[in-house]
């Protein structure tokens, strides 16, 4: 299970990389909660880490516009991101089909991974349902899926999706062979549920920052390393998931 | 009963999955395949595989960090 730290720039995925993050995942947030970053700042992160360091590419909740977002995917693989995020809320689910399948289209021939994601509090949102990410994922030939949260008001992933329906999504996705990512406000005390899950991916913010404020704060490698250590434990079986 | 091994040790955990869907069209019901995994999270692929698939883990080693896991077909 690889750890994922979500980061703004380049002192921050310096930081998720020495507390051994194995994937760093550029986005903006201050560009909507999970918004893309600039082409300037993927590039420097992605040309400061060896490729066994992933880089990936946050693209957010993206328009209803298949062209617009299918050039940015392209954009991303030009910049040997090792995957892109393609995220729906108030997508329909042929217009996201659509979406990804030129998105796959347009990456054809790199090395970089298409990612579907859909949010497990969409419903909030009056959104598309999370579970179609499986569906879409596997119609679209995309390469994995990831399940976030939009909501960032302290709750988390565990509050709008139980541990046996991620649990069904994620092995279903992995009996697809796709790569499987959880993501959604997750800190230490969600490892025992998350390693029950055994998706492929945890992705992480807040509990990586120094104070664990995702705003505010910044990743601390310190704290990236007690994640990292914490997930470790429980991979290892030092630490019972199941007690 | 038959039992035929497959050492996933060297496999990512959709490597395991992938190899045990390949044993599986020439098994007969009612027999046996032992998976040797190297790690907690590839025996966790290998239960949910089987229950989706309607086979039974009937056995589980320890050895170390690795496991083997013998599996009866449904």
């Amino acid at each position: 299970m690889m750890l994922m730290v979500s980061v703004q720039d380049l002192e921050e995925a310096k930081q998720a990389v020495i507390g051994r993050a194995d994937i760093v995942d550029v986005k903006n947030l201050q560009e909507t909660l999970i918004g893309a970053n600039f082409p300037p700042v993927i590039k420097q992160v992605r040309e400061a880490f060896p490729k066994e360091i992933h880089v990936s590419v946050t693209l957010g909740a993206v328009p209803n516009q298949v062209g617009t977002v299918a050039l940015a995917v392209y954009g991303a693989a030009m910049l040997n991101a090792t995957s892109v995020k393609v995220g729906f809320v108030n997508t329909d689910y042929k217009t996201a089909l659509d979406i990804l399948v030129e998105s796959k289209k347009a990456i054809e021939g790199t090395n970089t991974k298409l990612i579907a994601a859909t949010f497990a509090d969409s419903h909030l949102y009056g959104g598309l349902d999370p579970k179609s990410v499986i569906s879409l994922a596997k119609e679209s030939k995309s390469d994995g899926m990831l399940i976030d949260t939009l909501t960032k008001d302290g709750r988390n992933l565990f509050d709008f999706m139980d541990e046996n329906t991620l649990k069904s999504m994620v092995d279903e996705g992995k009996e697809l062979m796709m790569s499987t990512a959880l993501s959604g406000s997750l800190k230490i005390g969600d490892f025992d549920e998350l390693v029950r899950i055994n998706p492929d991916i945890v992705g992480v913010r807040g509990a990586a920052c120094s104070d664990g404020d995702r705003y505010g704060g910044k990743i601390a490698s310190s704290a990236v390393r007690r994640l990292k250590d914490e997930l470790e434990r429980r991979i290892s079986g030092e630490l019972d998931v199941y007690a | 009963m038959d039992c035929s091994f497959i050492d996933a040790t060297s496999k990512s955990c959709k490597g395991v999955i992938a190899a045990l869907e390949g044993a599986m069209p020439a098994m007969q019901k009612g027999s046996e395949v032992k998976v040797k995994v190297s790690g907690i999270p590839d025996k966790i692929d290998v239960y949910a595989w089987a229950k989706r698939k309607g086979h039974r883990v009937a056995s589980e080693d320890k050895n170390g960090t690795l496991y083997v896991l013998g599996i009866i077909k449904g």
